[in-house]
């Protein structure tokens, strides 16, 4: 009945996101930059209560994640891999930034992401806020997000979990895989993002 | 009268067998282990590996924990990307004389926890079973995240110690995956399952399998082009989307092919679009460049793949 509607209907729409993710990727390598960088306004927070908006994209070099504190595997264990991955880079990453956005903003408060982000490495960067300026940017970024409410009153999210990896010019370089080998996604910052005045 | 007692009778007994009946001795429980709790987390999780050294198929049906409002089962998928996470309701089935790892795709989920796990300690929570009812384990709580391999082993958990580990190998979830459609069928349901939509249908045609790989062709809206797919543990998932840049072997290569399965995969591509319609040809070779979608690939076009479409 409504529950099974509502499964279908999500299903339905992350056929359609991962659709556009793709989309947004295609256009993104093609020769012609005719999309643009991400250029969505919002006004967001940051686990230290600093400001957030558009340009926290640019000048740095980042690695992005969609996820919330609820989150029983995928989130914990991407920010662990991330603190791995920025210790293992060590001076070489030093210009990489890690961002941490929830997509359940509503429970996720700033304090929250604090300790939960801090817990993982002090250069993970938590960011929540309203809902609908969090929903710009996961829509810019073509970030699949749906409650799927439980029986007993809670929900969970279903949620796009690979990371972006975003240049220093606010432009998708490109993605890692939930359960990426260690050394293939090490490569890959390396190559996407760490390369050649990106 | 004297049936109805001897009927009566023949009911007790055989409900007072069936309360001895050692059923709880034929599921074991090994490794049960959780993650201590993120700082500000209200949830936990729980990783077992439960055997069936029956002959009766059971079936996890629900678990408690006094550390827990609830304690629900959960079954993940991944969609090329996206996350899915549903509560078993139906319970997970432990088949006569298999083990199901519940990690990866399964979990415990304890929700609500008032206390967070923490290293060190343990977990009691109580696991029914539809026959062999009702079983205490213990999760030893190991790092907030990553393998819990080095905790869970003799100290969590019910292990009974005395059955042969060699139970341990058989690969329940494994046995499941290797039960689904041939890739023929399973790759084109796949995508459309992800990409139609019910005003823009997708025809994949054709698909060309060999081994875990497996190029296959699509057209929607106008548009087309080939998708190069790999077999994972979650089944087929697309490596990247090209026109005809993945129609020569060497580019197979490139992609991670070893040279005997791109010689074979763009041999068998080449014949499968023989009999195509040229103007469908030209749709695939509409789609400019190409685009890495995963990363599983080892190495994928590390360094070259940016600069396609130049």
């Amino acid at each position: 009945m409504s529950a099974r509607t509502l499964a279908m209907s999500g299903f339905a729409a992350s056929a359609i996101f991962v659709g556009a993710l793709i989309a947004l990727v295609v256009s993104l390598y093609l020769s012609e930059p005719r999309t643009g960088p991400f250029d969505t306004q919002f006004s967001l927070v940051d686990d230290r209560g600093n400001d957030v908006d558009q340009s926290i994209f640019r000048g740095h070099p980042a690695l992005v994640y969609f996820g919330y504190t609820h989150c029983p595997e995928a989130c914990p264990t991407t920010l662990y891999e991330v603190a791995d991955w920025l210790a293992t880079l060590g001076d070489q990453g030093r210009a990489l930034k890690a961002y941490f956005f929830s997509i359940d903003p509503e429970r996720d408060t700033r304090e929250l992401m604090h300790d939960y982000v801090t817990a993982f490495s002090s250069r993970i960067t938590g960011i929540t806020g309203r809902p609908e300026e969090m929903r710009k940017v996961s829509n810019g970024w073509f970030i699949h997000a749906e409650k799927l409410p439980s029986e007993d009153g809670n929900y969970h999210m279903n949620h796009t979990v690979s990371l972006l990896l975003i240049g220093a010019d606010g432009r998708l370089k490109g993605l890692i895989p939930y359960g990426a080998d260690r050394d293939e996604a090490l490569a890959k910052i390396r190559d996407v993002l760490l390369r050649g005045g990106v | 009268m004297k049936t109805i007692f001897s009927f009566l009778l023949g009911l007790l007994v055989a409900t007072a067998a069936a309360a001895q009946d050692p059923a709880a001795g034929t599921i074991r429980i090994d490794h049960a282990a959780s993650h201590s709790m993120v700082p500000g987390a209200k949830v936990g999780d729980g990783y077992l590996v439960i055997t069936n050294t029956g002959s009766e198929p059971d079936k996890l049906v629900a678990a408690s924990s006094d550390r827990a409002r609830t304690v629900q089962l959960h079954q993940m998928s991944m969609d090329n990307g996206i996350m899915t996470m549903r509560e078993l309701r139906g319970g997970l089935a432990i088949p006569a004389g298999q083990t199901v790892t519940l990690a990866p795709n399964y979990h415990l989920m304890f929700q609500d926890v008032s206390k967070p796990f923490k290293q060190g300690e343990t977990i009691r929570a109580v696991l029914s079973f539809e026959r062999a009812g009702k079983i205490a384990v213990d999760f030893a709580v190991g790092r907030i995240a990553g393998p819990l391999d080095d905790v869970g082993g003799a100290g969590g958990g019910m292990d009974h110690g005395a059955m042969d580990h060699g139970g341990m190998e058989m690969p329940g979830m494994e046995g499941m995956d290797m039960s689904g459609p041939p890739p023929e069928e399973a790759i084109p349901a796949t995508l459309k399952t992800m990409f139609e939509r019910p005003d823009k249908p997708l025809t994949i045609l054709p698909v060309v399998v060999r081994n875990d790989w497996a190029i296959a062709g699509w057209q929607q809206d106008g548009r087309g082009g080939r998708a190069l797919l790999k077999k994972g543990h979650h089944g087929w998932s697309i490596v990247l989307c090209s026109g005809d840049g993945i129609r020569e072997a060497t580019a197979l290569e490139k992609a991670g092919l070893s040279t005997e399965d791109a010689g074979a995969l763009a041999a068998d591509l080449a014949e499968a679009e023989a009999g195509l319609d040229p103007k469908v040809l030209a749709t695939f070779a509409s789609f400019e460049g190409t685009v890495m979608m995963a990363g599983e690939a080892g190495g994928v076009g590390q360094g070259g793949h940016e600069g396609h479409g130049q």
